[in-house]
């Protein structure tokens, strides 16, 4: 195929409402789809243009000429006209833009631009329309077709084009020829039109008075292409214009040709990652073949974070679970790896919009991000640039935020632009940008004395006194009465509200249960839960609301979606509702999710919470909180569960037990026993004799509150809790005296003995060795090879404590006997106990005999991908090389980590793990007489190690290479 | 490493040794102290390491450093002129690192009983052990030890 190059005509396609077709008539939908993609390759393929990609069912087409173009469309929509189809009417939107692409090596096209305009083009227009580019129509209009001819519909601001397009649309004879106004927004309104609403008619969405916070970001923009990763952080009041603001910074890097991700956030909140999901599926759709060309561990943990997009992918792979910490370690490696990707060629622009609202996971993984790519120790690090918008008055609330800002600021890794109100002056300007007119004084004092100089305020403002028909347009100009009979709305809220008012009694109604839905809420779920179940009618109120300008089709995402244009609509239409009303409103709306979605349980658990059904809200919870659990979104889960404790009644014992032990169990997971060990304690009080008889349950309690303890990480609180811990052995060991040994009794034992040494100073290693003998030999007696495996780890950290290391390797190559049994089939634990039996062997000087535990072990870490336990073990093989005078082969280990090093473009413990290979080398070069190198690499080694340490004086028995 | 460095080697063991680390154990640094003493020919540090090292090798049976405590044992008596208990340690070590096949320290260990057998005036066995010791360094690339071995067999 021989595709157009530099200046090339591009034809788009997109089937109006191919989402409702599909779902309304799934018997004959495919036929017509079928149908649809024959006629439009025809036709494009007969005029010599060539379809160079399909997403979904929009076409994407190059021709040389752009007469071919326009010949091709009129082919198509004649095509598409006089088909006979069954029921599934499709009608397709066409835009047409000539302007320079070039094509690469990967046969696809570069010249973002030419490419960007040609879909906001096609976007703009409806079924059945197309819609041409000035720069097409000059080619063409001496030229066209018979039967066809040119309409000028004026300029167009579009979407996240920087400056107004002027577009005309095809007129073909027989065909209809009269559409709804485009969908975007007038550029600027001939006085001659009056097709067109008065509230067109304003010029929106100019950005005013920022020129000098437009520099700064622009600034950090230049710095992020210069390879020196930026944070960009946006703040201000609500409608101050963060997002306008960040709009307009994205439609002038996209102007250069840079890759922006968006994630938006939403006060009724959402899954874990919600926002990284959007991200990651813009990244999807703006590069499709990215799926080929990430590795397959990556592309593993990424979808991970974006299952919608994972469901598109079945084939796709899926990586070995390793421990918490890994795990997450690993997908944040892995988004790391991505933004890097799609860095490669242009930089990189992350979004996220109403940061206040997003979950502390997202935050966490943006934070992750934004350190990454300006730390020098990064090996590869993405050109990118994150910027966060978010509410100053929000922070109180948002303490997940308010962490990673002051991260963020200590790590002085952000900037920081604060929007401030327009000052009288810029309030002047914007009031003459939307009206196109000069502004006369009285009516600029009037506005800005109510509205103080809020953007979102003064648009809203006027919007109202438009609709309220105080502002006219007649005779080209704008119409207002004296300022006294004006009445400018005092508050914002009373602006939105009379607005809303304005509209028909059911857009108000339509528009009111939407705002309990959300900032976005999707057709189907508010026509289902709308009282009336009328799909006309509630088409016709959201055709009121979108001409109203209070929402907005949300385009790129699945189904048919609306978004209110500003967060404060929804916000204003929500507390105007009464609370008995919200409650049913909340309860139509989760039915409607729990019918349409009944997978979105953070939505389920929101509203059913808010209609106080707390069977319910308790049922979501728990299912959020798992899979918040599972994408390692603690704090989600935590958050999750507290609500679902909140709302369990107090007769439902069993339930709340269990939602006590799973709160507490993810709390002491991430070390805050301090929160964990009364709820451990309230579930042994509402544990009555009947629930447990063998005390098997109470053992387990006490051994978790013993484990929480143990593990909590400060000092002060392992202290305070001293007394709890040791009442809890003594009730524990007490319990399991008195009963018949079961694994639990095991399993108490064995905690004991890790909380003898652990954080115990001195270490008490004879009670260690004490504790763990009696869980060996109860294991071996109830013949339960899990928790012997276990215990016998106790024992043998126990011996290593009281220097028994030849005993230790017993132990250990005991346990490796236990963990090649096929029932365990946790292959990270198997390269764990490997490893741990290389390593003691190495201990004792068994280097010959540790080897092929390290090798295997090696080999199954490669599985997992468990980087932490790869570098552990390639670092144990190197001691053992080193020591055993095997220069040759410690050469091989360095060229594995090194090779590491690329796979993994990170990561301060490859760094050190490359000092310590660094320092041994330096030593081989050393006893090989390369002194030179030996020097360099020794100096290597040593900045490594204090870089990684701080201080030359923690440069001690852990380093003493 | 060069040789001056291991006084530092010897600073930085020595206040490991006052760390605790899961992997690094009391065997591990009395081992590298006393082989750092033989490499500076430090007989105090090596009269007071070395025996040291030798109990905790024995301790855990661990066969490299028991090589590694006798052949600093053996140097402490070399340089304390006591030849014939010099050589029957470092020959303990030899035996012990052949058994290991770790060929640069055989060539270390046999550099150091040319060192016994000359300072014995005897030598043919001198010249023997130097022999064997370059032919371990030559093999294993380690070009400053064979040309000090180079060097010792010259003034023979």
């Amino acid at each position: 195929m021989h595709l157009p190059s530099g200046t090339v005509t591009f034809l788009f396609t997109d089937i109006e409402g191919s989402t409702k077709l599909a779902r309304d008539l799934p018997d004959t939908w495919e036929t017509a789809r079928a149908r649809h993609h024959a006629i439009l390759r025809a036709a494009i393929e007969a005029h010599h243009g060539h379809v160079f990609q399909i997403i979904g069912d929009s076409f994407s087409a190059a021709f040389h000429t752009a007469g071919d173009a326009i010949r091709a469309a009129v082919q198509v929509q004649n095509g598409l006209h006089h088909e006979a189809w069954q029921d599934a009417v499709i009608k397709v939107r066409i835009g047409i833009h000539t302007g320079r692409a070039e094509i690469q090596e990967n046969s696809e096209y570069h010249g973002y631009v030419a490419l960007s305009r040609v879909q906001r083009v096609t976007s703009a227009g409806h079924g059945g329309q197309v819609l041409l580019s000035l720069a097409t129509q000059e080619l063409v209009h001496d030229e066209l077709p018979e039967g066809v001819q040119l309409r000028d519909i004026g300029e167009w601001q579009l979407k996240d084009v920087l400056r107004p397009m002027r577009l005309y649309q095809l007129l073909i004879q027989g065909l209809p020829t009269d559409f709804a106004p485009l969908r975007s927004t007038p550029a600027l309104i001939s006085a001659e039109d009056t097709t067109i609403s008065l509230l067109d008619r304003i010029v929106r969405g100019k950005l005013i008075g920022r020129e000098r916070e437009l520099m700064d970001a622009n600034l950090c923009w230049q710095k992020t292409i210069a390879g020196e990763g930026q944070a960009l952080l946006i703040s201000g009041e609500p409608g101050i214009g963060k997002t306008r603001f960040t709009r307009e910074l994205m439609g002038q890097v996209k102007t250069s040709g840079a890759t922006v991700l968006i994630g938006e956030c939403y006060a009724e909140g959402g899954a874990p990652y919600a926002p990284i999901a959007q991200i990651i599926q813009d990244a999807f759709t703006q590069n499709p073949v990215l799926l080929n060309l990430l590795p397959e561990y990556v592309l593993a943990d990424i979808l991970t974070l974006a299952p919608t997009v994972r469901a598109r992918y079945a084939d796709a792979p899926i990586n070995q679970p390793l421990d918490t910490e890994s795990e997450q370690e690993r997908i944040y490696d892995s988004m790391l790896e991505l933004c890097a990707h799609l860095s490669l060629r242009t930089p990189l622009m992350l979004f996220l919009d109403d940061a206040h609202w997003a979950d502390p996971g997202t935050l966490s993984l943006l934070r992750h991000l934004a350190r990454r790519s300006r730390s020098t120790l990064q090996k590869t690090r993405p050109r990118m640039m994150t910027v966060l918008t978010y509410r100053e008055m929000e922070l109180d609330e948002a303490r997940a935020l308010n962490e990673v800002l002051l991260d963020l600021n200590r790590e002085r890794i952000a900037t920081r632009i604060k929007l401030t109100r327009l000052n009288k002056e810029r309030t002047r300007d914007m009031l003459t940008t939307m009206f196109a007119e000069v502004t006369t004084p009285d009516f600029l004092d009037g506005i800005y004395r109510e509205t103080e100089g809020n953007p979102f305020f003064i648009e809203e403002v006027c919007k109202a006194l438009v609709e309220s028909g105080k502002l006219t347009y007649t005779d080209g100009r704008w119409h207002r009465p004296s300022m006294d009979e004006l009445e400018i709305p005092q508050s914002l809220r009373l602006a939105i509200q009379t607005r809303v008012g304005r509209l028909p009694p059911q857009a108000q109604e339509a528009l009111t249960l939407a705002s309990v839905i959300g900032r976005e809420f999707d057709f189907d779920t508010l026509l289902h839960s709308n009282e009336h179940h009328d799909e006309d009618l509630l088409i016709e109120s959201l055709e009121a609301a979108t001409r109203a300008q209070l929402i907005e089709e949300v385009k790129g995402k699945d189904g048919e979606r609306y978004s209110f244009v500003h967060a404060l609509i929804p916000t204003t239409l929500y507390e105007g509702i009464s609370s008995r009303r919200r409650k049913r409103a909340h309860e139509r709306v989760a039915r409607a999710i729990e019918k349409l979605s009944p997978n979105d349980y953070e939505s389920l658990t929101y509203h059913f919470s808010a209609a106080d059904d707390s069977m319910k809200a308790v049922e979501y919870a728990r299912k959020a909180a798992e899979r918040a659990e599972s994408l390692y979104a603690y704090d989600a889960a935590i958050q999750h569960l507290r609500a679902a404790l909140d709302f369990v009644e107090s007769d439902r014992l069993e339930l709340r037990r269990e939602l006590l032990e799973h709160l507490a169990d993810i709390l002491s997971l991430i070390h805050e026993g301090v929160e964990a060990v009364p709820l451990y304690q309230e579930f042994i009080s509402l544990l009555g004799a009947k629930d447990d008889p063998t005390n098997e349950i109470k053992i387990r309690l006490h051994r978790k509150i013993i484990n929480a303890i143990s593990r909590m990480n400060r000092w002060e609180d392992i202290q305070r809790f001293e007394s709890v811990l040791k009442e809890n052995k003594v009730t524990g060991l007490n319990l399991i005296e008195n009963q018949p040994p079961h694994k639990e009794t095991i399993r108490f034992l064995t905690e004991l003995s890790i909380e003898s040494w652990l954080h115990r100073v001195p270490q008490d290693w004879d009670s260690a060795e004490k504790y763990a003998r009696r869980a060996v030999d109860l294991a071996e007696q109830l013949g339960e090879p899990r928790q012997l495996a276990e215990a016998l780890n106790a024992l043998s950290n126990s011996y290593g404590g009281l220097g028994l290391f030849r005993e230790r390797v017993d132990l250990e190559l005991r346990r490796l006997d236990l963990i090649r049994d096929p029932r365990f089939t946790d292959i990270n634990k198997r390269a764990d106990v490997l490893n741990q039996a290389g390593a003691v062997l190495v201990y004792v000087g068994e280097y010959a005999r540790a080897m092929p535990h390290l090798l295997e072990a090696e080999k199954l870490t490669s599985q997992t991908r468990d980087m932490d336990q790869l570098l552990g073990i390639l670092r144990v093989q190197s001691h053992c090389l080193y020591l055993t005078d095997q220069w040759d082969e410690l050469t091989k280990i360095e060229a594995k980590w090194r090779a590491l090093e690329k796979q993994y473009p990170k990561f301060f413990k490859l760094v050190w793990a490359s000092c310590f290979q660094v320092a041994l080398n330096a030593s081989v070069h050393a006893r090989r007489g390369d002194m030179e190198q030996a020097e360099k690499l020794r100096e290597e080694a040593r900045n490594l190690m204090i870089g990684l340490d701080g201080t030359e004086e923690r440069f001690g028995r852990d380093n003493y290479y | 490493m060069a040789e001056g460095e291991f006084a530092l080697v010897q600073k930085y063991l020595e206040i490991a040794l006052h760390r605790t680390a899961a992997w690094v154990g009391d065997h591990d640094l009395y081992a590298m102290l006393a082989d750092a003493a033989a490499q500076q020919r430090d007989q105090a540090a090596l009269q007071k390491y070395a025996p040291l090292a030798e109990e905790f090798a024995s301790r855990y049976d661990h066969k490299l450093y028991q090589a590694i405590a006798h052949r600093a044992q053996g140097m402490a008596y070399l340089l304390a002129g006591e030849f014939s208990e010099a050589e029957s340690r470092l020959n303990q070590a030899l035996e012990l690192f052949n058994s290991l096949s770790t060929r640069y320290q055989i060539g270390r260990t046999l550099f150091e009983l040319g060192e016994a057998a000359a300072g014995q005036s005897n030598t043919t066995k001198a010249r023997d052990h130097f022999t064997r010791a370059l032919e371990a360094f030559e093999a294993m690339g380690a070009l400053p030890d064979a040309a000090r071995t180079h060097e010792k067999m010259a003034v023979l």
